[in-house]
């Protein structure tokens, strides 16, 4: 299943190997995804948050499709018996950075989760072998260390290499702290940084005076839109004061459910707060258009009502009927679908998480057209972020991001194709 | 000995021998809970005599003492040993989770109680050479 040579021996004698989902042989691959599902509930269940099992085949179909992209942690003292221990779920995003007075956009990628399976390891302590020790940095730090460098050198699926890493923590949380400290992250803190949630746009929002904003989608290598990633960008003052914001298609590994991430970031010159907010809501609103033009926020992207049902193949015609009209009752019982206006409105666009970070006027903006601190089960979450190009060493291999002019690029919300 | 460190190492005894006790009663999850809050006792007595600094058993401090045990300079001929020791105490803290207490097993709850035991053994030879 894993190649001996995918694994590099740390000191201490343990084994470890980041695999990427696609270069696991199909056979595999239903073993990789039962691997998942236990690393996304623990970790949901660590957050105080629920896990939708439903929505998880959103997930599993988000992996195939190279929207998501998983590495999973392999570890072994004898590489004849080696254990799926966890794994990092992530997404192709864009990296925003001030560059001067100016602010550039390149590759980036959005973690969604790492998780290590401590029945995994236990049984690694178990079978630890005299004279062994696991790394010193600790197996969490080390497997991170592994993604980035993964990343940082082989590059995403698309073949381009991230610059910069967005993720949210939970600031009580002193294990991640610790570990993303070692590692090198800006971890946001107080009120000059924030991870906000805006379920939809507000009445606030809308009733700003709307500036000017200008929608510029990223180029993939092939040349094409990336349809889940776009950015948006103003510019006042004849150009020295900047406010902009990346977009990404993400998905909420609990629920299954489309999840808008954006990150916001100034060039530290900017207006005064009333506009600042305009700014903010203008931007906010086009990023609304955008979402629903690329149809982000569609039903498909919600997880099923209910499971099909399950009729027994070699079941008579007693058990079949049973089956039937058991889906049936769960028909009945199940809450209504939601209303699908996409035909004529566009669809409702997926509530969106918004990362600030180091930007205090814009996130008291932010707060003031009513977005508020994102929580994850009873805990408030932080947005962080790390130079990935700096930590790993490898700023030769990141280029500017192509960026494709004014023009949206999205599918039709007339398509008869659903 | 310095009666910092004789206390904190009582402390960690103290609360080995109640984890031993709650999980032979069933409460594996408090077993858990103890016996990880003894590692940072033990850690905090270790830290005590070997640099002389008295810090409050805390997460940070075992860290600290994670760190210090195995500088190469300090214990060289068990190195291996506390190597593969401080490890496997440090990895059942990385994946202990209070939110995840009470899915706690008797073999999970003895794992953790059995390896920092095994430690504080090795820091009880250490602090009483020193």
């Amino acid at each position: 299943m894993i190649p001996a040579k995918q694994f590099k021996q740390q000191f201490g004698g343990l084994y470890t190997a980041v695999i990427p989902y696609e270069q696991a042989d199909p056979l595999h691959r239903s073993s990789l995804g039962g691997v998942l599902r236990d690393a996304i509930k623990h970790e949901a269940k660590v957050h105080g948050a629920a896990f939708d099992h439903a929505g998880f085949r959103n997930v599993m179909k988000a992996m195939a499709t190279g929207d998501v992209e998983v590495l999973f942690f392999a570890a072994a003292w004898d590489l004849c018996e080696p254990k799926i221990i966890g794994a990092t779920i992530n997404f192709p995003s864009v990296s925003l950075e001030r560059k001067g007075d100016d602010i550039v956009a390149k590759r980036g990628i959005y973690s969604e989760d790492v998780c290590i399976l401590p029945p995994m390891v236990r049984d690694l302590i178990v079978e630890r072998p005299v004279g062994g020790g696991f790394p010193e940095a600790g197996i969490g730090t080390h497997f991170i260390q592994a993604s980035m460098q993964h990343f940082s050198t082989k590059g995403m699926r698309g073949g381009e290499f991230p610059a910069g890493q967005t993720f949210e923590f939970a600031p009580h949380n002193s294990k991640i702290v610790r570990i993303q400290e070692q590692l090198g992250a800006k971890l946001g803190k107080d009120q000059d940084s924030s991870l906000l949630r805006l379920p939809a746009l507000t009445d606030t929002i809308r009733d700003k005076w709307t500036m000017p904003v200008e929608v510029v989608g990223a180029q993939l290598p092939d040349g094409s839109s990336d349809p889940n990633n776009f950015i948006i960008r103003w510019a006042g003052a004849g150009g020295k004061q900047k406010i902009e914001a990346a977009f990404t298609k993400g998905i909420s590994t609990f629920k299954g459910t489309t999840v808008t991430q954006g990150q916001f970031i100034s060039n530290g010159h900017l207006p005064d707060s009333p506009m600042v907010e305009s700014v903010l809501a203008s931007i906010l609103k086009a990023a609304d258009d955008e979402i629903r033009m690329r149809r982000w926020g569609h039903l498909k992207n919600q997880p099923p009502g209910k499971f099909s049902p399950s009729i027994p193949l070699q079941g008579n015609k007693r058990q079949a009927f049973s089956a039937l009209m058991q889906a049936q009752n769960d028909e009945l019982f199940a809450p209504p679908p939601a209303k699908d206006n996409s035909l004529l409105f566009g669809v409702k666009p997926p509530p969106m998480h918004i990362h600030a970070l180091n930007e205090p006027e814009l996130v008291a903006g932010l707060r003031s057209l009513g977005a508020e601190t994102r929580m994850l089960g009873p805990n408030a979450m932080q947005t962080a972020s790390l130079d990935l190009a700096k930590a790993t060493a490898t700023e030769a291999a990141v280029r500017p991001l192509k960026l494709i002019g004014s023009e949206p690029v999205h599918t039709p919300i007339f398509s008869l194709v659903a | 000995m310095k009666p910092e460190t004789r206390n904190l190492l009582a402390a960690s005894s103290t609360m080995l021998d109640g984890a031993n006790r709650l999980n032979a009663a069933g409460q594996h999850g408090a077993a858990m809970k103890l016996a990880y809050e003894a590692s940072e006792f033990m850690a905090a007595a270790y830290l005590s005599s070997a640099v002389g600094e008295n810090l409050p058993p805390s997460d940070a401090t075992y860290e600290r003492f994670a760190k210090t045990i195995r500088e190469p300079s300090r214990h060289p001929e068990l190195a291996t040993e506390i190597r593969g020791l401080v490890g496997d105490v440090s990895a059942l803290r990385e994946i202990y989770e209070p939110a995840l207490l009470d899915e706690t097993t008797d073999r999970d709850a003895q794992q953790m109680i059995d390896h920092v035991a095994k430690l504080e053994e090795l820091v009880r030879v250490f602090v009483k050479n020193s």
